[in-house]
């Protein structure tokens, strides 16, 4: 057999670069940067300018990977195992009602440890149509074991893909990724996007050398057979300790990042307006923290001692970092567009959950904002908070 | 034509101890496709009888790498294989989708059809024993007129998908029938495909013993008479062109068939059923032939 294992040609470029570009080429950028060997992918709306983007690469000579225009998502998720299976890196990106259909090969690709990358786009499900913004898709895909990075700007897409493989192709971890923006919000609003030269990105990211597992006829080995209880057992504890790993390793990865390319943007959780004195914390995610980092602002302002805790990463669970931080607040307040069709939201769940294990249980004021997209301003934000803490002076 | 002694020297790649049925003829079926296809082969196995056979983890009875994927996935994960194959400048490993007639004809048939439109470089075998009989045998797209399962209990009414009709409108470079019962014609057909680049397809029917209700030691037999009786056409379409295979090229007259009855008298699932569903089988063969006759007459 004759294997070539040279990472596909990407004519990258020699010197840092500033682009202003949406949300979907940032991460399309990404993908050509991070060398990605096999593209697979199917267009939905919001998520289709990144695939279009990579086409243009890819026709342009400029990403030398293999792109499978699939015919549907599951096809989109199985071609990148098999892709991922025989060791190349890959990438994809959908949304919504795409991400839900390949629903099934997600869970594959967690369960079977192929760390693959994608760019999901955070819409709306149906019924009614909707195209907005809203993370009910990739929160539905919460317990599958995949790494889910929620962005708040353009630039923190870019940043996030590349980390992603760093994070996911550790030989500690091996599992997929999905790094989440806003439907429109981010996908489609342009923004300055720093660049790195692509042989800084190289030197960051080598090439995939999977470790774990590889489809070689010189090394058969059948992967995902039956296998009884007593086996099964212990391939699923791996993951849970390996997910669980996986957090120490997002916070070194994110820390070599900023050391080497001067990006920041939390690792697990991102923090704003806190410190020791604090009463009150904000939690939020998505390009909607953000905004409330101003409304932190006006609270502050007027007097209110609050702070903002953005949920960058939901899987895995920032467990002990919350509660490091809520150990003397008196109460929390979720602001979110994920709920949990009868009980509460999302975010509010886990970190209820992770809080209970802690000392300190601050009363909690639950929000759903902002589905469909739906402007959450600073002031608006502000508002909900005030009248919130308005409630405990009665 | 190779010969039956040359088979049996060609490495064996199915290990002996698999969980197949007594009688199982897809096992012999993925005998013989590794025996032709050699050991530089890379497998997907979607949910199939295969992936049940192959035998439980830590062990498996098939030596060359296999990747096990979800039921509508075998084309999808073999195009994936390929493509990273290709990535990596492999060009000489063989990437073999190996799936039932529920995962090709029913569930997979989108992403057969998106692997086979997009020529994405594979051999893909349908290996079809009519049913889904890993489940317990329920009907399929694939079950043919009259035949009982445990969801046509009255026998299967109205007629089956071609499979391989439909892959040959894809404009394939290669598209053909088998049989278990005639390894040497379908050793032939995949070592023809595996010359070739681009998605070619081969749809092996695969009598089952369980399935079928007849006795273990009948499967051989039972296959041919799928051929004799002209219940199944074994042809082959080289860049489209068809051409029906010297086995069943005498069946095209029907007075040298063997009567579909000596197929069906074994057989359980037919036992009992109305005679307009036997009619319906036979008229089901007749206008099989017609059409595979006209269409062989294209150039």
């Amino acid at each position: 057999m004759t294997v070539t294992n040279k990472p596909p040609i990407s004519l990258g470029h020699d010197d840092p670069l500033t682009l202003i570009i949406s949300g979907n080429h940032a991460a399309a950028y990404a993908a050509k940067m991070a060398r990605v060997e096999v593209v697979a992918a199917y267009p939905i709306t919001p998520s289709t300018g990144c695939i279009e983007k990579v086409s243009d690469f890819v026709d342009g000579g400029t990403m030398g990977a293999k792109y499978i225009k699939v015919e549907s998502e599951h096809s989109a998720a199985g071609a990148l195992i098999g892709a991922s299976a025989t060791g190349a890196r890959t990438f994809s990106s959908t949304s919504s009602h795409g991400l839900l259909y390949m629903a099934e090969l997600v869970w594959w690709a967690a369960l079977a440890r192929f760390p693959t990358v994608m760019s999901i786009v955070n819409r709306e499900l149906a019924p009614a149509w909707s195209i907005w913004a809203q993370t009910q898709d990739s929160m539905g895909l919460r317990d599958s074991g995949c790494i889910q990075y929620y962005c708040k700007n353009v630039q923190e897409v870019f940043d996030t893909c590349l980390m992603a493989y760093k994070v996911g192709e550790h030989e500690h971890v091996y599992m997929p990724s999905l790094v989440c923006q806003d439907a429109f919000i981010l996908s489609h609003t342009s923004a300055p996007v720093d660049m790195p030269r692509q042989k800084e990105v190289d030197d960051f990211l080598p090439p995939y050398n999977p470790k774990h597992f590889k489809l070689d006829p010189k090394n058969p080995v059948t992967h995902s057979n039956l296998s009884y209880p007593e086996h099964f057992r212990g391939k699923r504890f791996n993951i849970m300790e390996s997910t669980y790993r996986a957090k120490q390793i997002i916070k070194d990865v994110c820390a070599d990042y900023k050391k080497r390319f001067g990006k920041f943007h939390g690792d697990l959780l991102d923090i704003y307006g806190i410190d020791a004195k604090t009463k009150h914390i904000i939690v939020s995610h998505s390009s909607i923290a953000e905004e409330i980092e101003v409304a932190i602002d006006i609270l502050k302002e007027k007097g209110y001692n609050v702070g903002l805790i953005r949920i960058r990463v939901l899987r895995p669970f920032p467990d002990e970092e919350f509660r490091e931080l809520c150990k003397n607040i008196d109460t929390i307040h979720f602001i979110e567009r994920a709920p949990s069709y009868g009980f509460k939201g999302v975010l509010a769940i886990d970190t209820m959950a992770a809080l209970y294990e802690g000392s300190n249980h601050p009363k909690a004021f639950h929000h759903i904002e902002g589905l469909s997209g739906m402007d959450v301003t600073a002031e608006y934000a502000a508002d909900l908070i005030e009248k919130d803490l308005e409630t405990l002076k009665r | 034509m190779v010969t039956t002694k040359e088979i049996l020297r060609l490495p064996e790649s199915v290990l002996p101890g698999h969980a197949a049925c007594a009688g199982c003829s897809s096992s012999l079926g993925l005998r013989y496709a590794l025996k032709a296809l050699g050991e530089n082969v890379i497998m997907s196995i979607p949910a199939c009888c295969t992936s049940v056979w192959q035998g439980p983890y830590p062990k498996s009875s098939i030596a060359v790498p296999v990747l096990n994927i979800a039921f509508a996935a075998a084309a999808s994960a073999a195009a994936g294989i390929s493509a990273a194959l290709e990535a990596k400048g492999n060009n000489d490993t063989t990437v073999l989708a190996w799936a039932g007639d529920g995962g090709s004809v029913d569930i997979g048939l989108a992403t057969i059809s998106g692997a086979a439109e997009r020529n994405d470089n594979m051999i893909y075998v349908t290996y079809s024993n009519e049913s889904y009989s890993n489940t317990g045998v329920q009907k399929s797209g694939a079950t043919p007129p009259g035949a009982r399962t445990t969801t046509t209990p009255n026998g299967r009414v109205g007629f089956p998908k071609d499979i391989s009709l439909i892959m040959w409108t894809h404009n394939l470079p290669y598209v053909a029938t088998a049989n278990t019962s005639y390894p040497r014609d379908f050793i032939e057909k995949l070592q023809k495909a595996q010359q070739m680049k681009g998605f070619k397809f081969i749809y092996l029917l695969a009598p089952c013993a369980v399935g079928w209700r007849f006795p273990s030691e009948k499967t051989i037999e039972v296959g041919k008479l799928a051929v004799q009786s002209g219940a199944q056409i074994l042809w082959e379409a080289v860049n489209g062109d068809i051409e029906i295979s010297s086995l069943s090229k005498k069946y095209e007259d029907p007075t040298k068939r063997k009567p579909l009855e000596e197929y069906l008298q074994y057989q359980g699932r037919f036992r009992g059923i109305k005679p307009e569903l036997k009619q319906s089988y036979k008229d089901y063969i007749d206008y099989q032939w017609s059409i595979i006759t006209s269409l062989a007459k294209i150039r």
